[in-house]
Order: C-alpha cells, then structure tokens, then sequence
C-alpha cells in the first residue's frame, strides 16, 4: 500500500481526536482501533505485489522480485477512458487515462498540413513536396490519413531513415578509428543491408538472427552474410601488437553492443565486477562473451551475385592495375629480396602470446591461435615489408641493415611516387569483396575464461555459453554446423525469442522514442535497475505484446503509432496542458522537436530541388569547408577525404556521407549527429551558435538557398507574392501570414538598396539564384534580394523544426 | 495526558501492528522520504511555511521508524545515531520554519541531507 | 498567445520583466505588446551576483578517465612501504569495494619518487615536474569524495551534481545566475583535447531544467575551432545585417506562439550571438597571434603536449576575453591512451598522460600570473573520482570515490594550503570531506554567488545548484 496514502489515513484520523478527559482515553483507543481496523482493511486490498515485500529487511528485497523489465510481458486491457470518441486505437486509451488521471483533456488533431509535414520528417527523414500536402489536404476520402500513412511506409524514404537510427545503435563508421583510422571499404554494404531490411519489413526476429548469427544460419545467403556486419563494427586498430587482447576486446565490444542494443541492458558493466545494479554476475558476462568466442571477420569474400557496383569496380581496377603492373611488379621484385626477413621482424613485432601463435605450425593451432593467425594475414600488407626495408636501408644500427638496400629503397620510394601518379585511376567507391562473420570453418571455439576485474591477462575459470541466471533458467541450444560452432545462432534465438522479457519492449521503445522524443522509458538503451521505470507500463506492454503477436512486424508497429490520436495531436501551446504537466510527460500536446542532423541537411536539399535520390550503394565525399583540415596524414596512403568527383555525390542523403571516425561532416557534426564509438542510443538536442553559423554562412547552404530561390521563381512566376507564397509552401507547407508577407516584402526592398550600395573590393558582386528557367528581363538586383530571401527563411526556426 | 494518550495511540498504531504488515523501513519507504527532502528543500526555499511545516513534520515521524528499525537490527549502533541526529535535524527545521527562519531552516536541511549521505555509504545497497 | 502565462514563466524563470516593460515597433509586423516584447530582454545580461565576487572566469580542468593522484600528489610511505601486499582489512572498514572475491595487493610503481615544493611544502611526484613549481599557487582539496561505479554517471555528477542526466552543468548555473560579461562570445565555453567531443557527452554541459540558452558551446580542436565565420558567397555585412534582422522577427513571431519553448529562444539568442562572434571570434581562438615563447612554453611545438596547450593557450584568450566558465576535457595521449582510466599499465598511462597536461598547465598558471589574470580567475583541477591503492592486474587501480584529491588555483583561494586527507594508504578520506557538491558550493562562493539562493523554479519545484547538499569549504578560501 502506498505509503504515504497510510500515513494520511493515520494523520486524518488522528485530527479527529478531540481533548476532553476520560471520554477522550476512550476516544483515543478508538482511534487506534480505528486506524488498525483501516490498514487491516487496507492491508486485505493491498496490491499484490507488497506484500510479498513485507519482510523487514530491506536488504532482500530486489533478490525477492525480479526486475519489471525481466518479467514477462502482460497483455494489458486498454482502459476505460472519458473523452471516448478521441480514442482511435489502443494506445490512445493508454495515453489518455494517464492524461485524464491529471485533469485535462488530450489536444485535437493538427490540421492536415502540419500532419503531413511532421509524419513526412518522421518517416522519411525530408520536408513533403507542395504536391504532396495538396494532394493530402484535399483529400475529402474518409481514409485519407490512413492512405498517406501507406504511401509513407511504402517508400524506399522509410528505410532510410530507419537505417539511420539502427546504425546509431550499430556503431556503423567506414574505418576503423584509433589514430590509423583505416577505410573499411565493405561497411557500407551493411547499410544497405538495414535499408532493404527495413524497406521489406523484414521481420525483427529475423532482422536479430541475421545480424548475429547470418553467416551460420544461412552461409550461402549473400544477403545474411552481409547482415553481420553488425558485429563488426566494432572500434580497431590495425597497429595493435598484442592479438590476443585484440580478441579479447573484438569479443568484449560485440557483447556489449549486443547487451545494449537488443537487450537494453548495461552488460558490459559486469565485465569486471559483478553488475552493480542488476543481478548480473562477471560469470554471466563472460557466459554471453563466449558465444562470441569463435568469431573472426573475412573481408575478402567475392560476392557471390556481382551487382552493376562491382562490374564497375573491377573494370576501374582492372584499368589501373593495367596501367600500374610495370611498377608494381618492380616494387614487388624489390620488396621479395627482403620479403622473408621482412616478413619475420614484422611477426616478432608482436607481443609474447601472439608470438607464440604466429610461429606455430598449423597443424598445432589452437582455436585462438587459428584467430590470431587469421587476424594477421587480415591485417599484413606490403607495408609491413617496405617498412622494413626502409629501417634497414636507413637505420645503421638496425641489425637487417645491408649498404645495398639503401639504394633499393630509394628505388622503392621513387616507385611508389610514380605510383601515387595514377591514384585518380583508381575504383573512386565501393569495394570488391564483402566482409562477413566468420568462425573461419572450424566449429571448436577458443576457450572463455572469466577476467579477474576484467583484465585479459587475469583469466580464472573457463565457461561456457550461458545466459544470465538472474534473469532466465533457460539453457542455451547450440548445435554446430560443419563449419561453425552454432553459439551465435543460440544466442540469437534466445535473443529473438518472444519468450524474452526484454527484446520486444527495448524495441517498441526505440520506436516510440523516434516519434514523441522520448521513451517510454526514458533510458532508452538501459532497462536495467539504474535506468528509469516505464512511465506507462501497460502501454508499453501492450505494444511490445502486439508487436510479437503481429509477427514482429516492424512497419505494423509504425503504422499503428503513426494512425493513433496521439500522433496526430496539434502541438499548440495550451495553458491548461503546460501548467498540469510542463514538460509534456504525458503527452497531452504533440511535442515540438527540432530535427536531426540528417533531416535537416536532407530537407534542405529537397527544398533546393537538389536532392538525388539513389538509394543504396558505396558512401559519398561531399566537400568540406575550406578550412577544415583533415590533414595530409595517409592512412594506408589514402587521404582521409576525397572530395567525390561526381558532384551527384555531394547531394546525396546524409546517411550516405561517408563516417570516417575521425573526421566528423561538420555541417552534420553541429546538429547532435551519432557519436560512432559507441551504441548511439539518443540524439542530444543543443542550441548553438555554431549552428546558427553553419546554417548561415556555409557557402554550401548558401548555394542550396540559391537553388531554392530559382525553383521558387521557375515555378511561381515573376509576381513577388506568389513567389512568397511558393517558397512558404516549400518549407512549411503552409502560406505566409499577411504580417509576414508585408515584412518579407518591406525587406526586399530594404535589401536592393543595400546590393545596390555595396562594392566588394571595388567589384559589384552579387549572388542570384541558379536554374533560373528564364533570367530575361529580371533584375539582377531584385534577384539577388530575393536569394538572401529565401536564405533568410530558409535559416528560420519553423524549418528546422517538426511541429 | 489525554494528547499523551493520542500520542501512543498513533505510535501504536505506526508501530506494531502496522509496521509489519505496511510500512515497511524498505527502498519504497526511502524513497519517498527522498521525495520528502528534496520538497521540503523546495518549499523552504521558496517560503511556503505551510507545506514546509507540515513536510517536516512527517519526515521526524519516518525518522521514528527508521530509529526503531535499526534499534531491531542490535549490531547498527551508528544507524541508530544517525536516523536519532536525523529526527533531531528535522525537530530544528520544524523549529526554524515555525519561527519564520527560513535561511537557518536551509542550513539545516542542507546538513540533513548529508546525513542521510552518510548513512547511505553504508546502508544503501546501491550507491 | 497569452500574455499572462508568458510573463509568470519569464519571473519564474528568473529573466523578469525588468525595465523592458516597453514596446518597440518591429517593421512589419506592428507593435508588440508588452509581453512578447518581454522576448527581447537578453537572458544573458549581466547579472549582480549575491555578494561581491573574487572570480570573473572560471576554467574547470575535467581531467577525463579519473587520474590516481598517489601518482601525481599523494605520497604515502605507507603504502610505499606495503606495495605487494594484501591490503589490511582496517583500510577497508566501511566501505564496499566492487570486486568479488577480495581486493587485489597493494601497487605502487617503483618508478615513483615524491618531493616536497615551494614554501608550502606541497608534495609532487616525478610525473610533474612543471606543475610542482607552483606548489604555492594552489589549494589542494584531498578530501573529495563522491560516487563512482563508472566514469560516465560520475563525470555527470561532477558536472550536473546528478548520476542521471536531465540537471543543468555548473557552468550552466553560472551562466544563468551572472549572465554574460561578454556579449560577443558564447559566455560558457567547452574546449577539448581529442578527436571529438568527450564521448561522455553534451549532457555534461547541458543546461538540464535551464532556459536552453545557457548551455556550453562546444569549439573544435586544431586549427579551426569555430567554422563558417565568414559571410557566404559575396554577401556584404550590410545585407547579413538586414537579413538576420529579418530572420529575428520571423522566429519571434512563432515563438510568441509557444511561450514556454525557451529552445526556440535560445535560437534566436544564437543567431544573435553568431552575428557577433563574426567579429569576435576569429580573433579570440586565433593562437598565431601568440609569441613563439608563449607557443613554446605552453607546449605547442612537442607532439607530447600540443592538443592541451592548444587548447589551454585557448582558454587563456577566452579569460581575457571575459568568457565566464571554460569546461575543458582532455583527450588521449596516443593511439592507445585515450585517457587517464589506467585500469592496467598504469606507469606508461600516466606517464604519457601527465606528459600532455603537465607542462600546459604549468604555463596557463604561469601566463595567467604574469597577465594579472590570476587575481580574478579560478582554475580547478576536477576529475569524476580518484584510484585505489590496490592494483588491478598488478600495474592499475581501480576506482576510488572514498578519497581523492582535487586542487584549485586561483583568485579567493588559499593558496599554498592543504585541506582533508586520507588514510596512510590513500583509501578513504578522513575528516571532512568535500563532495561534488561542496566543490561547486565553493566554486559559487567565489563567484560571488550563495548556492541557497541560486534557484530555478521548474516542475514546482525550486532547484539549486547543490540539489539538496552542499557546503561552502571555507577553509580553502583566503
């Protein structure tokens, strides 16, 4: 019973005693008796979890219950609600009891532009064109909504954006980090992998088993191969001389990001303690890095179906590989004269455990040394030999040294610069092979040992796959395959199972999150005990219980949020809301949010007309700004950025741009993109002067401004009010207010007197709009106050903004 | 006499009977405690002696009980002290508020809280 | 549009009305009224604070990955003496350490060697030797307690005096009590040392419950700390100047709309700044305007040091510039050492890690003296806890929220002194100790600021700084 409800009865009561002798002595043992009869009363009604509780110890407690979030998901009964006819699907009973429980009523729908608006934003990441809101806004059919909310989730746009909050969670980047920040050329291939996952609503359980375990279960499928890499995308660096702790880490990474993002659960916490909070032990953690243990990545596997991307690839290959042979055969004869002492020095770099395994034979080869091994081919390149021969030709004191090899490497340096010559003959995107999860044929595993306090070097007992006791007695069912040890498969089922208490939840929170800017538990990636409880439990169980029932049917579970009351509610301040519940908790108003870093870009994009719309395919350079150096460093001998030469790649969405670790896009950066380090759970919302700045002096946007600014004109004509007009249904879907157009005109004319005093260094320049259709006749001066116009606008709050 | 005898009548009924089927000094019981301070802090701040004397009274009335609770563990003589220096401090911010002092009452509030710091460093499961 | 809710919010969020009671005439649009003209008073004024200040700047060193300061300041013979050892269980009382299964030995690195400096006597270990030369500037705190499971709830405990996220950063407090001294440059400035922002996050600066104009602006690293500062493709300053004017009505007038949105104020607050910093900003993070002496004491031309001093030489021209708070986070030393977290190989952690932040600071003391900036600036030494005497896999430490030392430097304080301590071994500390929240407690005091009285009702509920704790440690103050 609730505490202080208790407490009020006893006070309540004992206000009600009043002085006056022996009567009162009476009065008062009544007074007990009263309030015992009550808590008795009470006590019989009590719900029924406290008084399993009733143990006065209360150091026992958590071990008596489980968490919430370990225990089966309920089938909840929507309640019964007051304002009955707002209620279009379950969920809006859920929401609205909690609403009416305050004392104020939910809001009305929004009206037809500003639903489109946002459920265009939300769903496909980009503003609606002024054809689809009319359409939308016309629409007298009394399914109108329901059909946008179809086209919306039809469209390859919904994939996109999909994709692009799972890769937050993926950790998803095209290098590796660490200061080498190698390019992983096969990455992007998994991109596209959650795109089409996403666009064919494949199923989530699905969508979970093939990101584990894709390469066990289905190894001819290319399909799944490429869906783990998942797992690889974890952190490395290539210089690193201890492998076994490599192994150590790869495996401690991929745990955790799989705790995180499927589970919702902090697991790596317990990697060198017992979890401080949950139940939890360093014996469980380590019982879930073992299904892992066997896990290596092969990123040389030919594809088996060459799409248009690698016939294109080999061919530029193929052309620069014909062009370059001369030189290359005459590094390779250089480098073959050190290659095998090369080659030795380069292995002894390692530390002792991997010596040991980098010089056994093979026939001896442990799992974990067939690991190390398979990991240093990956890693070996010439660069190990030509820098050894650079040591030996320039260090007197090196032991390899010979007088010869000086001339050698000098040979070899002039060689390589005359092959840096050919560079731009070179594949410009994407890549030959794929890279999978592999267990490298063999179906025994490396051993698992638990870490004292977590450090590899410390291991204590061995254990097997397990899960976590605390929070299920199910044992793991691993049957290995001829080629691989079948533990991931194992987890994945228990993972994919709707029998867990947590999958399905962690999920339709993530989902609920993207829409309402905030999960119904707000620690969207921790439902463990130091995370936050549900605000709607039954909510939340009744949509994580229709989510399995429907089949883990992902873009069921949109469209039933997307067609609710809630979602469609208008987000106009309201007094009466904002004083019962100021921070919209309860979701009495649609909640206001600006957009993210992609969606922003995106839209403004769409809205200059420039937006390509491929989807897919190898990720793309657009420039940077001028100032920005990411430096002459090589990694690999690559620059960190090339501008891509096709200008079609600069205009792509943004999740396309490549994600180069250590290089952040900076028009993205300042707009609270993912932090690819780590399982991105939430984007932050900042409001900065940078980004004020990034939207208003980048000379890209600028262009994209101009852009806009000759599409308006095209499309509207010459008369300056249907210009303003167009350029509003542009961006906000909606028209000027009058105030607003006469300020926006009283500022064009500002503006003329302004372009026509100003000289830049002596010169009359002056910006105007570009794909102007028809130029003739206008004036230049008028032009260019319309593009600052547009720009200005463009730069506004309500753009950035879903409403 | 007779308030004496209503006095016990409530202890009695807060302590016996009741304590072991309700009440119990559990993380629930803490917690809102918790929520107690940081409204009682609140409500000092912004002088609302009202809700203020009313808050501290009802948080000398669970420091009670959670003396009683740690007198029945008989090995935890310093959380017996502290949930005594507890009931004291919120006795002195009753005082305090009564009398309209609210900035003494903000010293002493702010020295309650470290209290229960104190005896969460040993008691608290979880920190 | 309701006037009345619109002002009870702007009192409440401690903006007031003030002398703005007025209406002004925006081309356009008419006049407003006396409420949404409220919209036009800059939260970022400078505010007075409770009593008179001794700091105007405060630059908080996050020393990132928690350093053990028995490497750094703490010499225990004690412990020199039982290295390799199991710990005695006396240390232990009281305390629940997080491994099962019992404590590791006590580890001390015999590389270690401890000096006493200056006239106070204050004790460096080899790993710093520039900074032991201003033994006497400094007040150490080797008391500090706090909680510490992992880095990332305690660092935003450090900065917000809360494990969970959602509370304003000191420097957000600070911003919002006292305003702006600078009304070109953002007035609370994050600067880091690594690649990217500290992965710990921007809730470390956020402005939690806080109008969201007082958040940290976070600056880049290397050369180019704050892009696009030029004006786009030939546009004259005259044109920008109408058009952001423009651009301010547009969004006033849908802010009007949603009274309680302070994002879309502190939006318009930002394109207001970001005018401005055009002007300012190039000058102000620009270091090629620094002598090669200066670049060369503050490390700028060693690998070993650049990334700090850079960004120390930065916080320097901010000081002088009047920015009130300058939060900066370390990065990693290399490729491996990402930051202080020696769980393993402590020596080679720390001694790369003292290498990148030893010699920066030393020279931002030194340069800070030598400018007169010192009298009204404060630096703080801070870190999300300290280490444990005993040692993880032989050659680490482990967490240690029992007892650490912090030091701050600057105006107010005492310098040369000494408070707090812990056991012979460096576990727990003794005595009074001083939490997170009596840090900032302090920190505020110098500032001129009682953190009882600094408070922002939200949810109907007034907040401080200090939560609910919080004790003004005033025997570090002069």
């Amino acid at each position: 019973m609730n505490r202080k409800a208790y407490l009020a009865v006893v006070l309540a009561l004992s206000a009600t005693v009043t002085v006056a002798g022996a009567a009162d002595e009476k009065a008062a043992a009544d007074t007990a008796a009263k309030a015992e009869a009550v808590l008795a009363g009470k006590t019989a009604t009590a719900s029924s979890g406290k008084t399993e509780v009733a143990k006065a110890n209360f150091e026992k407690n958590d071990a008596k219950l489980p968490l919430w979030s370990w225990q089966q998901v309920k089938s909840p009964v929507a309640p019964n609600v007051q304002q009955k006819n707002w209620v279009r699907t379950p969920i809006d009973a859920f929401v609205l009891a909690q609403i009416e429980a305050k004392g104020i009523k939910a809001s009305p729908d929004a009206d037809r532009a500003s639903l489109i608006r946002r459920a265009t934003l939300d769903v496909w990441g980009v503003i609606p064109t002024p054809e689809q809101v009319n359409e939308f806004v016309n629409d007298r059919s009394p399914d109108a909504y329901n059909k946008l909310v179809d086209r919306l989730l039809a469209s390859p746009q919904y994939g996109e954006r999909q994709a692009r909050r799972w890769l937050d969670l993926a950790r998803y980047a095209d290098s590796t980090g660490f200061q080498n920040d190698t390019t992983r050329p096969n990455m992007w291939r998994y991109r596209d992998y959650v795109i089409n996952a996403f666009n064919k609503d494949t199923p989530y359980d699905q969508f979970i088993k093939e990101q584990i375990a894709g390469d066990e279960i289905n190894p001819k499928d290319q399909n799944s191969l490429v869906a783990t890499g998942f797992l690889l995308n974890y952190p490395d660096n290539y210089n690193s001389r201890d492998l076994v702790q490599r192994h150590y880490q790869i495996q401690t990474d991929m745990t955790d990001t799989i705790g995180l993002a499927f589970l919702g659960t902090t697991v790596g916490c317990a990697r060198c303690h017992n979890h401080k909070n949950d139940k939890i032990t360093q014996k469980d953690y380590f019982s879930l890095q073992a299904f892992l243990a066997n896990t290596s990545v092969d990123e040389k596997i030919v594809p088996l179906v060459k799409g248009e991307q690698e016939i294109q690839w080999e061919k530029a290959q193929a052309k620069y590989q014909a062009a370059t042979k001369d030189i290359r055969d005459k590094q390779k004869a250089i480098l073959d004269t050190v290659r095998e002492a090369g080659v030795k020095y380069h292995k002894e770099r390692y530390l002792t455990d991997s010596r040991e395994a980098i010089f056994k034979a093979k026939e001896q080869w442990t799992p974990l040394d067939r690991w190390v091994n398979h990991r240093l081919e990956n890693i070996s390149t010439e660069r190990d030999v030509s820098g050894y021969l650079k040591r030996a030709a320039e260090d007197k004191n090196f032991e390899g040294h010979k007088p010869e090899l000086v001339e050698k490497w000098a040979e070899y340096e002039k060689l390589t610069a005359e092959l840096k010559k050919y560079d731009n003959l070179k594949p410009t995107a994407g890549s030959r092979y794929i890279s999978a999860a592999t267990e490298l044929g063999n179906p025994v595993a490396p051993p698992t040992h638990v870490r004292f306090t977590g450090v590899h070097e410390r291991p204590l007992d061995e254990v097997q796959p397990a899960f976590p006791a605390a929070l299920t007695d199910e044992k793991p069912v691993i049957v290995p395959t001829a080629t691989s040890s079948g533990r991931r498969t194992a987890l994945a089922n228990w993972i994919a199972s709707p029998k867990n208490p947590l999958t399905a939840r962690v999920y339709v929170n993530r989902v609920w999150n993207q829409y309402f800017g905030g999960g119904i538990v707000s620690t969207i990636s921790d439902f463990g005990k130091a995370g936050a409880k549900p605000t709607n439990p039954e909510l939340l169980d009744y949509l994580a219980d229709s989510f399995v029932k429907e089949g883990w049917d992902v873009k069921k579970l949109h469209k039933q949020i997307l067609l609710s009351s809630v979602y469609r509610q208008s987000s106009a301040h309201r007094d009466d809301a904002y004083k019962a519940d100021p921070d919209n908790k309860l979701l009495a108003v649609f909640p206001r949010r600006r957009l993210d870093a992609e969606q922003i870009r995106d839209s403004l994009l769409v809205a200059s007309g420039k937006i390509e719309d491929k989807v897919g395919g190898p990720s793309v350079f657009p420039p940077l700004p001028a100032n920005v150096n990411v430096g002459v460093n090589n990694f690999d001998n690559n620059p960190a950025w090339t501008v891509s030469k096709d200008w079609h790649d600069h205009n792509r969405r943004s999740i396309y741009v490549f994600t180069r670790r250590s290089v952040s896009y900076p028009m993205l950066e300042v707009f609270d993109p993912a932090n690819p380090q780590l399982v991105h759970s939430k984007r932050d919302v900042t409001t900065t002067p940078l980004q004020a700045l990034t939207l208003f002096n980048s000379d890209i946007v600028f262009g994209w401004s101009q852009a806009l600014a000759g599409r308006v004109i095209n499309e509207a004509g010459n008369d300056d009010s249907a210009r303003l007009d167009k350029l509003y249904q542009i961006l906000f879907a909606r028209s000027p207010e009058s105030s607003e157009k006469s300020a926006l005109r009283e500022f064009l004319s500002k503006q003329e007197k302004e372009i026509k005093n100003k000289t830049v260094d002596g010169k009359f320049e002056i910006s105007t709009p570009t794909g102007l259709k028809n130029a003739q006749g206008q004036d230049p001066v008028h032009l260019a106050a319309f593009v600052d116009l547009v720009h200005t606008v463009a730069n506004s709050s309500e753009f950035s903004y879903r409403f | 006499m007779v308030s004496k005898i209503i006095k016990i009548a409530l202890y009695l009924a807060l302590g016996f009977g009741a304590l072991t089927a309700q009440g119990e000094v559990d993380e629930d019981f803490m917690t809102t405690m918790e929520d107690l301070n940081k409204s009682l802090s609140s409500n000092i701040s912004v002088k609302d002696g009202k809700a203020a004397t009313a808050e501290a009274t009802e948080m000398e009335k669970m420091f009670v009980e959670v003396e009683a609770f740690f007198v029945k563990k008989t090995d935890a003589a310093d959380g017996v002290k502290w949930s005594q220096d507890s009931r004291e401090l919120s006795a002195a911010i009753l005082k305090s508020v009564v009398a309209g002092d609210f900035d003494t009452a903000q010293q002493q509030a702010t020295s309650l809280s470290k209290t229960c710091k104190a005896c969460h460093k040993i008691y608290k499961k979880k920190d | 549009m309701n006037d009345k809710s619109r002002r009870e919010f702007l009192l409440k969020s401690g903006m007031g009305l003030g002398g703005a009671a007025l209406s002004g005439f925006i081309p356009g649009f008419g006049y407003l009224t006396a409420a949404s003209a409220a919209e036009l008073i800059d939260p970022l004024a400078p505010k007075a604070p409770h009593f008179p200040a001794k700091v105007k700047t405060v630059i908080w060193l996050h020393q990132n990955g928690a350093p053990s300061t028995l490497d750094l300041y703490d010499y225990k013979p004690e412990l020199v003496k039982l290295a390799g050892k199991p710990i005695p269980e006396s240390f232990l009382k009281g305390i629940k350490t997080s491994t099962q299964g019992g404590i590791t030995k006590l580890f001390n690195s015999p590389k270690r060697q401890f000096k006493q400096y200056g006239e106070s006597g204050a004790w460096f270990s080899d790993l710093l030797p520039n900074l032991a030369q201003h033994a006497d500037k400094m007040a150490f705190i080797k008391s500090s307690v706090t909680v510490g499971a992992t880095h990332d709830i305690s660092i935003l405990k450090l900065n917000t005096g809360d494990v969970n996220p959602g509370r304003p950063s000191l420097g957000a407090w600070i911003n919002y009590a006292l305003g702006s001294a600078n009304k070109d440059l953002p007035s609370y400035v994050v600067l880091y040392s690594g690649d990217r922002e500290p992965s710990a996050g921007s809730v470390n600066w956020s402005a939690g419950f806080l109008p969201a104009v007082y958040q940290g602006v976070a600056f880049r690293p290397g050369a180019s700390p704050i892009l696009h500062l030029d004006r786009p493709g030939g546009l004259a300053a005259s044109e920008q100047k109408n058009a952001l004017a423009l651009l301010k009505n547009l969004n006033l007038k849908r802010a009007a709309y949603y009274p309680e949105d302070t994002e879309l104020q502190a939006r318009i607050r930002a394109y207001e700044l970001a005018e401005r910093m055009q002007a300012t900003a190039p000058e102000a993070v620009d270091l090629s305007k620094e002598s090669e002496a200066t670049r060369e004491a503050y490390g700028l031309n060693d690998e070993a040091t650049k990334a700090y001093g850079e960004v120390l030489l930065r916080a320097r021209r901010l000081t002088e510039r009047g920015v009130r708070f300058i939060q900066v986070v370390n990065g990693g030393a290399d490729n491996e050492i990402t930051s202080w977290d020696a769980h393993n190989s402590l020596e080679e952690n720390h001694s790369k890690m003292a290498k990148l932040v030893d010699k920066p600071i030393a020279a931002l003391l030194a340069d800070l003296k030598e400018r007169g900036l010192l009298e009204t600036t404060l630096v703080v030494w801070a870190s999300e806890f300290g280490r444990t005497p005993w040692g993880e896999s032989g050659d680490g430490r482990d967490h240690n929220p029992w007892g650490y030392t912090q030091w701050v430097a600057g105006a107010g304080i005492k310098a040369g002194t000494t408070f707090g301590q812990t056991d012979e071994i460096g576990v727990q500390s003794q005595g009074q100790t001083v939490d997170t929240y009596d840090l900032h407690a302090t920190v505020l005091q110098l500032l001129g600021l009682n953190h009882l009285k600094t408070t922002f009702l939200h949810d109907g509920r007034s907040e401080r700084p200090t939560v609910v704790y919080g004790e003004v440690i005033k025997d570090l103050l002069a």
